[in-house]
């Protein structure tokens, strides 16, 4: 009985994850433009998988990051590796298990690029750049922004990156990239603090 | 003190550091064979994937992730590294002697950066130390194999022969250093558990792969 409970529910438990085109994306937009705006800081535990198509298990890490406007970032992963990257402003420090590297995000091509997909991804604006060309979508839970690399770099880079927002657009949930090869990086936020006070001396770079 | 003077002396010193390094394989007594695995143990699995935590260092850049190295089939071996933040920095894809680049992170894509990898990885991963006219030497406890190719020169020197714990990879060109590769051999795994290697020159690189246990893939 349960059995045939489940395969009648089933088609309707997927139909309601299934995401559907945003009729009014101007609201939408709008709505993400407050939340950055309301959003002067961040604190959440992440998960991150990596999927590789030449791999059969998921590479699982995971740690905490905090973000502060303008263009503070602490992103820390305590496992499986402790491993530690300091974004402030133009300086980025990057702490592993071993040693300690200093940058200028202006003189690092590499680092200013991670750096502007790190950034405007936890505060949800990248679909601001001219970068990406956005889609918008929506299923009960989540809407979903769905951007499509335009520039010829990222393209080689990224097939697309996925933003999932909450429905009431309060912060980035998870957020998906997928690239060119189809191996897929998930992040999934969760324990988030929106604007706590956040201590500046997490974000310096001595 | 003349240019020439200096020069002349700026010379000399250049010999003689670079004849000093390829000096201690001079005068082994070798014997002719081809080298196989059973001379010196692969890198490779014949299946499965390996996983190395790895560190890169190239001119003022550290990167450091995971490097899984892969046979996909007999003939095919993939080298893909990924950053901690999950980010692919580089795909290669070996068949044989030939290594083309699948990916390789934007801002990294260089010529010159990209064909010293593959060389380095060429050489650390052993793709192409096999099936080839070796000269076989002893030289105390350790056993030396010499591979040459034109100006460049190859030795593989393994510390104990039974149980290969630790090798070494040396290669010349014109007498010079150009890399040095040091091989730790877990025997409970069948794996080589660290390997470094630094590549000499101009542009000076900077290799260290721990090993991660074998998973199934």
């Amino acid at each position: 009985m349960y059995k045939f409970i489940l395969v009648l529910l089933l088609p309707l438990t997927v139909f309601s994850q299934a995401f559907k085109a945003v009729k009014d994306t101007s609201a939408l937009k709008q709505k993400i433009e407050s939340m950055s705006k309301a959003t002067n800081s961040i604190e959440s535990d992440f998960t991150q998988e990596k999927n590789l198509s030449m791999l059969s298990e998921k590479i699982i890490s995971k740690g905490h990051f905090a973000f502060k406007k303008d263009n503070l970032l602490r992103w820390e992963y305590s496992s499986p590796s402790k491993y530690l990257i300091v974004i402030n402003k133009e300086k980025v420090m990057i702490k592993d298990e071993k040693k300690i590297s200093k940058y200028d995000m202006n003189s690092n091509k590499v680092f200013k690029e991670i750096n502007d997909i790190m950034v405007s991804s936890v505060q949800g604006t990248i679909f601001k750049s001219h970068k990406f060309k956005t889609n918008y979508f929506e299923n009960d839970r989540f809407y979903k922004l769905e951007l499509i690399p335009q520039d010829k770099n990222m393209k080689d880079t990224f097939k697309k990156i996925n933003l999932y927002f909450d429905k009431s657009v309060t912060s980035v949930a998870k957020m998906e990239m997928v690239e060119a090869s189809e191996d897929v990086t998930l992040l999934d936020f969760s324990n988030k603090k929106l604007n706590a006070p956040i201590a500046d001396n997490l974000f310096i770079i001595k | 003190m003349r240019p020439s003077l200096i020069t002349c002396l700026l010379l000399s010193s250049i010999l003689l550091l670079s004849g000093c390094a390829i000096s201690k394989y001079k005068r082994l007594s070798c014997d002719k064979i081809v080298m196989n695995e059973g001379d010196l143990a692969p890198v490779l699995r014949p299946s499965g994937a390996m996983k190395y935590k790895t560190s890169i260092d190239v001119l003022n850049n550290h990167l450091t992730g995971l490097l899984i190295i892969k046979k996909t089939d007999s003939l095919t071996t993939r080298i893909v590294f990924v950053t901690e933040l999950g980010m692919k920095m580089f795909d290669f894809e070996a068949q044989g002697n030939h290594m083309r680049a699948v990916y390789v992170f934007d801002p990294m894509n260089k010529p010159a950066f990209i064909d010293a990898l593959k060389r380095n990885f060429n050489d650390l991963l052993l793709l192409n130390a096999y099936n080839h006219e070796t000269g076989k030497c002893t030289k105390g406890n350790r056993r030396v194999f010499e591979v040459r190719n034109g100006r460049d020169k190859s030795y593989y020197t393994i510390e104990d022969p039974g149980t290969h714990a630790a090798s070494l990879q040396e290669n010349f060109h014109k007498h010079k250093r150009v890399s040095k590769t040091e091989y730790t051999y877990d025997k409970a795994t069948g794996l080589y558990s660290r390997i470094r290697t630094k590549q000499y020159g101009l542009v000076k690189f900077y290799f260290e792969l721990n090993a991660i246990p074998p998973s199934h893939d």
